[in-house]
């Protein structure tokens, strides 16, 4: 057992996070390409920068969604469970000790009790999610197979961080749960890139990339139609 | 302040108390106790971090190695930073800040003193300096190795007095000693020298083309100082080349068109 | 997109990326730790590979140059484009290479500054550095071409013949002084090897490595684009091919027969095998494939012959820089995989560099009336603003290409060791009374274990056996101390847990309260001192998970010890704390009195 752990803490845990952030550079970088590639070829160059990055420090924010009459419980939720999933890893007082240790950098910690009662909360906001996506038709109907997947991905860790924090809570052997706190984290890492996780980095992109699809000359479609070979069909 | 540095290591003296080593530790600062350096190591326990060594031979012969402060030093002469230097007085020293960590110092040296601190992120080359900085500034009157010797082994003085002494020791004892000074003609002659009652041939690399008398910076330098005329008549030629050809091929078109032309857009092809 | 164009590049990717991430942790942590690299083998497989025999593969450029321009090769202009940016590519790759390979990167411009003219690396450093400038000289009509600048590429053809004949003179220089390099190591380099022409003969066979590069990089790229081969010019680099080749195996053989090194050849050692395979790559089988002009018109003949050459004349750099020193060195070097990814890595990268010229320059055309044609078709202008945007089609590659890159990347980084290598030595334990320690680099340590215990009395047990296994009172030193350099680690978390009571007894040892991590948990002493602690002198307190290497632990508590004794006057024994009383061959010699009492090695040494 040590074994294992040695090995999901040692090069498991170096491999994850270099995939995390050498994926993310790479979907960085690749967008602001295609972005520019874009920009490049627009009929219209006049793009509003202000207004997108308005608009992506406003997506930020909760109020301008809240303010949307539609599924707002939904928006809310998504709120919690975005505060919580990035607040308690990074923030926990033994992530920042491994840092401490490793790197020699540390910052603020979250006091242990309000740590658990965000993880709780993370894990049911997830729950929920999921239940609401399950609950109305159209988000049924969109779904991706790893939109079903993401928010289960994303609440493992939690729970079993949640037990290893707490081992009279839990049922199962101690390093087990360590165990198997240690490698649902970094699959979740190992994946970031590779799934709609990727928002991470892409979420700033997104808004200029809207203003820009917006720029494009009338008919422009048709053309990318003819130079796929298309035809009629929908692209 | 003596006019020339010299060494004389006495193989028969040397009871391999690794004293010398200590002290040169000491005197430099090195890391005394070094994990081992390299996957492969030198097999003479020389090290970035270890200057001198005692190499022990078969039937308790100890035998110093350190750097032999060539008089005609080929690391000095390949360095293409010049932070190699031999000094007026003999020691050859180097300066690790010049230092570009080429290694090319370390390929050519005949002894294989030249050390690199593989291990770090900012590296130099390292080896003896005979202890140069610290005897000019007087802040001691002999290299560390020499002082620390408690068997007089290792003496030190001017390389003529070095020299003198070696042969009156092997004149008095004919028997004892291999009647030959290491260090005398080897490579032009070196300022740390040897007497021994062994063969001391494995100090240097073991390559069937034995050390001669000749200095090695020589072999390059014959070469090398023919650059500038190499230079000049490469391009004397190659420039009267071009010149022959297009004067005949200019010639040759004349003569076919009948016309005098304008050959410039031919030349503007190319 | 070719099919095979797609996979080739793949592959150059993936290895392109796995070079640069190890080509970063080399410049973070030093050559130590990606290279096998040694105080006896310091140059390796980067010199030899990327930067000597990179050069020789650039000779192509100024070769060609010299045939199309000076000797007014008209048939060859196109190809002598294509060999510039052959050279381009092949020094940028032999720079760069440099830049991670010397100790310090930071220092390369080192020789602008501090001259020593004496040094033929100087010189090539020179000529490299000069010489990239020519290149650039000499490939800016091709660029400049396809612009707007008018004036500027007017001017960059008037520069063209004059820049062809500096480089030219360069090349000269650099391309014999890289064999300058070596006349210095006499001691170093095998007799095979080594001789006073090495100049001359670097310089000839670098100009057949340059011209069977020029007839390899044509092969290749009119196999990946799918285009004719162009046989007859092809042709024609091989007959000139012949001769420079000839003229080499002449020169060699009769450089060796002038130095009576001939017979060398037939010893039949490693030596001799490796020189042969050389001559019969490089010169040999060229010669004989190309020297009939039916033949050479094959492509399968243009292939083979062309990269046979090349790698012999590779072979020749890397055995001149290192392989052909192994017996002079007694040197056991071979290249670390980190070492081999680099090499690969970067040229791999050259030739991404290549290929990406080649497809967006009319690098393989070289005529003026034709590019002026492919201008007027605009097949080579960017899109202008108000052109339609027609979907980026190179999409999906460009992703791919980055995914092989990343997970290169992230493949290197991860197998990388991040800490210089460092041998592990296992400890042999004390059998029956005596240690051998086999030990670096100071010798076989005999330790006399029964006159220890005969002149220290057993109260002294405890400053060896400081430490205990439980319900053990003499476990060997070798037990925790259990590699020669290396810390050791000696607590067993699981064991911990199994022995204390599963889970519930972590607070054992990790305070409530705090986060359990190695940092907060209390000293082993906390419960150990009692049972297993002796008193010690030494060793006073054990708070660590470590127990250092056993040649730490034995110089600390042995040179103590020793110091402390040989002060003692009932020893008389001044000398006891020298290196020598432990180190030693494996006879006891040294000191006088032992000599004649010289025992063989299993038995007790002698008391001190």
């Amino acid at each position: 057992m040590d074994a294992w752990i040695a090995f999901a803490r040692g090069p498991l845990l170096k491999i994850a996070l270099l995939t995390m952030l050498l994926g993310l550079i790479r979907q960085g970088l690749l967008q602001v390409w295609e972005i520019s590639w874009a920009f490049h070829r627009a009929g219209d160059q006049v793009v509003p920068w202000k207004l997108a990055i308005r608009r992506n420090l406003e997506w930020l924010l909760p109020w301008r969604y809240l303010r949307r009459k539609e599924r707002i419980t939904y928006n809310f939720i998504s709120f919690l469970f975005h505060v919580g999933i990035i607040s308690v890893p990074v923030f926990l007082a033994g992530h920042v000790a491994i840092w401490r240790e490793s790197f020699g950098i540390g910052w603020w910690t979250l006091p242990p009790a309000l740590a658990d009662w965000l993880t709780v909360m993370t894990v049911s906001a997830a729950a929920a999610l999921l239940l609401m996506r399950l609950g109305h038709q159209a988000s049924r109907r969109l779904s991706q197979p790893q939109d079903w997947l993401l928010p289960i991905l994303c609440a493992f860790p939690c729970v079993t961080g949640f037990f290893v924090a707490h081992p009279f809570l839990n049922p199962i052997n101690a390093q087990v749960m360590y165990l198997f706190h240690l490698l649902s984290a970094e699959l979740l890492l190992m994946i970031v890139p590779f799934s709609k996780l990727v928002h991470i980095v892409l979420f700033w992109v997104s808004q200029p990339s809207t203003e820009l699809g917006w720029r494009f000359p009338p008919g422009s479609g048709e053309r990318v139609r003819a130079t796929l070979g298309k035809g009629e069909e929908g692209v | 302040m003596r006019s020339s540095f010299a060494i004389l290591n006495d193989v028969t003296k040397c009871i391999g108390c690794e004293e010398c080593v200590a002290a040169c530790q000491k005197l430099h600062k090195l890391t005394p106790d070094v994990p081992p350096p390299r996957i492969e190591t030198a097999t003479d326990g020389l090290s970035s971090n270890r200057w001198t060594s005692i190499i022990r031979r078969p039937g308790g012969v100890f035998v110093k190695k350190q750097c032999r402060h060539c008089l005609e030093p080929a690391c000095v002469s390949v360095c293409p930073v010049g932070a190699l230097q031999k000094t007026p007085e003999g020691p050859v020293i180097w300066d690790g800040d010049r230092c570009i960590g080429c290694r090319y110092c370390m390929m050519t040296c005949p002894y294989g003193v030249v050390r690199f601190t593989w291990d770090l992120a900012i590296p130099s080359i390292r080896k003896c300096t005979l202890c140069y900085d610290k005897i000019r500034s007087g802040e001691i009157d002999k290299p560390a190795c020499v002082t620390a010797c408690p068997k007089e082994a290792t003496i030190f003085g001017t390389r003529e007095e070095m020299l003198a002494e070696a042969h009156r020791r092997l004149k008095a004892e004919p028997k004892k000693y291999i009647q030959h000074v290491w260090g005398e003609h080897e490579v032009g002659g070196t300022s740390v020298l040897y007497i021994s009652h062994v063969d001391l041939s494995f100090l240097g690399w073991t390559n069937p083309e034995k050390l001669s008398g000749v200095d090695l910076p020589t072999t390059t330098w014959d070469v090398l100082k023919m650059v500038p005329y190499e230079f000049l008549g490469m391009g004397a030629v190659m420039g009267s080349i071009w010149w022959v050809i297009e004067r005949r091929m200019r010639l040759q078109r004349e003569q076919s068109a009948g016309r005098l032309s304008n050959t410039d857009e031919g030349e503007d092809e190319s | 997109m070719t099919r095979r164009l797609g996979i080739f590049k793949g592959v150059l990717w993936f290895l392109f990326g796995m070079g640069a991430a190890l080509i970063g942790v080399r410049l973070l942590r030093g050559l130590g730790v990606v290279t096998a690299l040694s105080d006896v083998t310091p140059w390796g497989l980067w010199k030899g590979l990327n930067v000597f025999a990179g050069i020789a593969i650039g000779a192509g450029g100024f070769v060609l140059a010299a045939i199309a321009h000076v000797f007014h090769g008209e048939k060859y202009h196109p190809v002598a484009r294509c060999a510039v940016l052959i050279a381009l590519c092949a020094y940028s790759g032999a720079a760069i290479s440099l830049f991670y390979e010397i100790g310090m990167p930071w220092k390369i411009w080192g020789p602008i500054v501090f001259w020593n003219p004496h040094s033929p690396l100087f010189e090539v450093a020179w000529c490299v550095m000069l010489y990239l400038n020519v290149l650039l000289i000499e490939f800016a009509p091709t660029v400049l071409e396809l612009t707007h600048f008018h004036g500027l590429y007017r001017l960059a053809l008037k520069l063209q013949l004059p820049a062809v004949i500096l480089g030219i003179m360069i090349s000269t220089l650099h391309q014999s002084t890289l064999g300058t390099l070596f006349l210095i190591m006499p001691e170093r380099l095998n007799a095979l090897w080594y001789t006073p022409s090495l100049p001359e003969l670097f310089f000839v066979s670098a100009i057949a490595c340059g011209l069977a590069a020029v007839i390899f990089v044509t092969l290749l790229v009119d196999w990946l684009y799918l285009r004719p081969h162009r046989i007859e010019m092809l042709a024609g680099l091989a007959r000139y091919l012949v001769m420079v080749l000839s003229f080499y195996l002449i020169f060699r053989l009769g450089d060796m027969c002038r130095h009576g090194k001939l017979g060398l050849i037939g010893r039949g050692n490693l030596a001799s095998w490796m020189f042969f395979g050389e001559i019969l790559a490089s010169c040999l089988i060229p010669i004989l494939l190309f020297a009939a002009s039916r033949w050479r018109r094959q492509p399968w003949v243009l292939w083979i012959g062309s990269s046979l050459c090349i790698l012999g004349i590779v072979f020749n750099r890397l055995n001149a820089s290192g392989i052909a020193m192994i017996w002079a060195t007694d040197s056991h070097y071979f290249p670390a995989w980190t070492e081999f990814a680099v090499s690969f890595g970067l040229i791999s990268a050259m030739v991404l560099a290549f290929l990406w010229m080649h497809e967006h320059e009319p690098v393989r055309s070289g005529l003026f009336s034709e590019v002026q044609n492919l201008r007027r078709l605009q097949i080579f202008q960017l899109p202008r603003p108000g052109q339609p945007w027609a979907g980026d089609l190179t999409f999906g590659p460009r992703r791919t290409y980055s995914l092989l890159f990343v997970l290169a990347a992230i493949l290197g980084l991860a197998l990388t060791p991040w800490h210089p290598l460092v041998r592990s030595t296992s400890v042999q334990r004390a059998r029956g009374k005596n240690v051998l320690l086999l030990g670096y680099p100071t010798g076989t340590v005999h330790f006399p274990h029964a006159d220890h215990i005969k002149r220290l009395g057993q109260k002294a047990c405890a400053t060896c056996h400081h430490l205990h296994r439980p319900g053990d009172t003499g476990t060997p030193c070798s037990s925790c101390h259990r590699d020669m350099y290396l810390p050791t680690k000696i607590f067993h978390h699981s064991h911990h847990i199994k022995v204390l009571g599963g889970n519930s007894s972590c607070e054992q040892c990790h305070p409530a309260g705090l986060p359990a991590s190695a940092r907060s948990v209390r000293p082993c002493s906390f419960c150990h001192r009692t049972d297993m602690m002796t008193s010690n002198t030494v060793v006073t307190k054990f708070d660590s998970i470590d127990a250092p290497g056993y040649r730490k632990a034995a110089h600390t508590l042995c040179i103590a010890c020793h110091r402390k004794e040989a002060k003692n006057p009932k020893w008389k024994k001044p000398d006891l704390f020298r290196c020598a009383t432990c180190h030693r061959t494996p006879v006891p010699h040294g000191i006088e009195v032992l000599r004649s009492r010289a025992r063989p090695r299993t038995t007790p040494a002698p008391p001190m």
